[in-house]
């Protein structure tokens, strides 16, 4: 019987923290996709409706603020839940992406395990 | 005579200038020459590329492997030398790579886990051997990994490197010293950074807020003893971090200093700790000749507060010089809803005029409409 996995799309573009978290949430039981910028990963959102999406704020190409508000202002895909990683925990950057509709909101430098329970919080 | 000269004139040229054989023989030279010259930088460009390529794979092979365990690892309690089981030094440029990027991004028992592989593996000697030689680009990464894994084993290294001629050591070793907090070395960073030509204040600023709070403490114990320049730099870092107990110190120097760039940092720092003191002092400088130091001024006013200010901010919206006009727009904003509401009716008064002009450019920069009253 295939395994029914909750699917994640975590967008991210150091190629270091991409395969460390690929790796932790893959154990976890978690079918996941990885991006390296923000191309297509709102397109990819829509066709795929995902359990979860991790966006990180500055990423090359479209920023992870454009695409949590594209997801959003979707009705198709505005219960998706989204985490938002941000590298400065500055108060202005957290509202903005908590007033756009994120879920939850994770700053840089983080632990693996807080993200992981925040994740499994969000998912049950 | 003439016809003499122009026969000797011939021959010269005759001489300096070959024969049609002799050209065609030298450029044949310059040819094959250049074709030589050619095909060798094909061969060195395709060896570097095939260097690469197999460095590439080399990486790409070694990571592969080590990166599960490296991962298992990350977060545990167990032995970072297991990591390197198998791992030869010529593969720690590699593991380094991935390492730098996180240091920089993990936190918690994960940091912690990339901390202990440099402070308690060979690795350790491995980035000792790059800090003690004389190669930049070994020296700076050894530093970055000693100052992220807040090594206090080598700080006098680090300290030796302060006074490099390369900026980018100097700047790497001083950093790595603030990230390890080493205290007693913030006064030698602050010398050695008059002798780097290339630095700029900003980013001896940020080396030196990579110390914690405590650095403040220490700055202040020596400000009396040192130059203007250890005291504006000192002052600035007290500004940064709201050191209040630095007040008296400040004073007496603003009270008592001539040198713009330090009177400016002086009246910057009263006006972010709002130093009430320090307000008989601003009056002074309210009237500057100097149109920085009168900014400056009106700025710290601003933010020390106080509606009684609003007419007197407002007088210098009339002024001649623009810096002043801005500072005192925005220091009327800064005043609350009396200061917004004098600013707007500026705005409107007079659309011709400059204070109006200037009264507008605030009011829309700070998304305030205008026509709200």
């Amino acid at each position: 019987m295939a395994e029914n996995k909750k699917k994640i799309f975590y967008a991210e573009d150091s190629d270091s923290l991409v395969k460390l978290m690929s790796y932790k949430l893959q154990n976890e039981g978690y079918d996941i996709t990885v991006f390296t910028n923000g191309e297509n990963v709102y397109e990819s959102v829509v066709a795929d409706k995902p359990d979860l999406v991790i966006l990180d704020l500055m990423m090359p190409i479209k920023d992870g603020l454009t695409i949590l508000k594209e997801i959003k202002s979707n009705p198709d895909t505005h219960n998706i839940p989204v985490i938002m990683l941000t590298t400065n925990a500055e108060e202005e950057t957290i509202l903005k992406a908590l007033e756009s509709g994120a879920n939850e909101y994770i700053t840089k430098p983080f632990s693996t395990a807080v993200l992981l329970a925040k994740i499994k919080k969000i998912l049950g | 005579m003439k016809f003499y000269f122009s026969k000797k004139l011939l021959l010269i040229c005759g001489n300096l200038f070959p024969s049609g054989d002799q050209l065609l023989y030298i450029l044949t030279q310059i040819i094959l020459f250049l074709t030589i010259v050619s095909i060798l930088l094909v061969i060195t460009v395709l060896i570097i590329r095939l260097l690469n390529k197999s460095d590439e794979k080399r990486k790409s092979v070694f990571l592969s492997k080590w990166e599960k365990r490296f991962y298992e690892y990350l977060g545990s309690p167990d032995d970072p030398n297991k990591l390197l089981t198998d791992v030869k030094p010529s593969q720690y440029k590699f593991l380094l790579m991935v390492l730098r990027d996180l240091f920089s991004l993990l936190d918690g028992k994960d940091l912690e886990s990339l901390k202990r592989i440099i402070n308690e593996t060979s690795i350790y000697n491995f980035l000792l051997k790059d800090l003690k030689s004389n190669r930049t680009k070994r020296i700076i990464r050894a530093a970055y990994f000693f100052g992220a894994a807040n090594n206090q084993n080598v700080k006098a290294i680090l300290f030796g490197h302060l006074y490099s001629n390369k900026t980018d050591v100097f700047i790497y070793c001083a950093r790595a010293l603030a990230r390890i907090n080493a205290l007693e070395y913030a006064s030698a960073i602050l010398h050695a950074s008059r002798y780097q030509k290339e630095l700029s204040t900003d980013i001896l600023i940020s080396i030196l807020l990579e110390y914690k709070s405590d650095v403040c403490k220490y700055l202040l114990e020596r400000l009396k003893f040192e130059d203007d320049y250890y005291k504006r730099i000192s002052i600035q870092i007290f500004r940064f971090h709201g050191f209040r107990e630095a007040a008296d110190s400040v004073l007496e120097i603003f009270q008592s200093s001539t040198n713009k760039k330090l009177l400016i940092e002086c009246i910057k720092y009263a006006g972010t700790i709002e130093c009430i003191d320090a307000i008989p002092y601003l009056w002074e400088h309210f009237e500057h000749p100097d149109i920085e130091v009168k900014t400056a001024a009106i700025e710290a006013l601003a933010k020390i507060g106080g509606t009684e200010l609003i007419p007197i901010f407002a007088q210098r919206l009339y002024e001649s010089s623009f810096e002043v006009n801005i500072a005192a727009a925005e220091a009327l904003l800064d005043s609350g809803e009396k200061g917004i509401k004098l600013l707007k009716i500026i705005a409107k008064s007079n659309s011709d005029s400059r204070a109006a002009a200037v009264a507008k450019f605030v009011l829309s920069e700070n998304f305030i409409e205008i026509e709200d009253e």
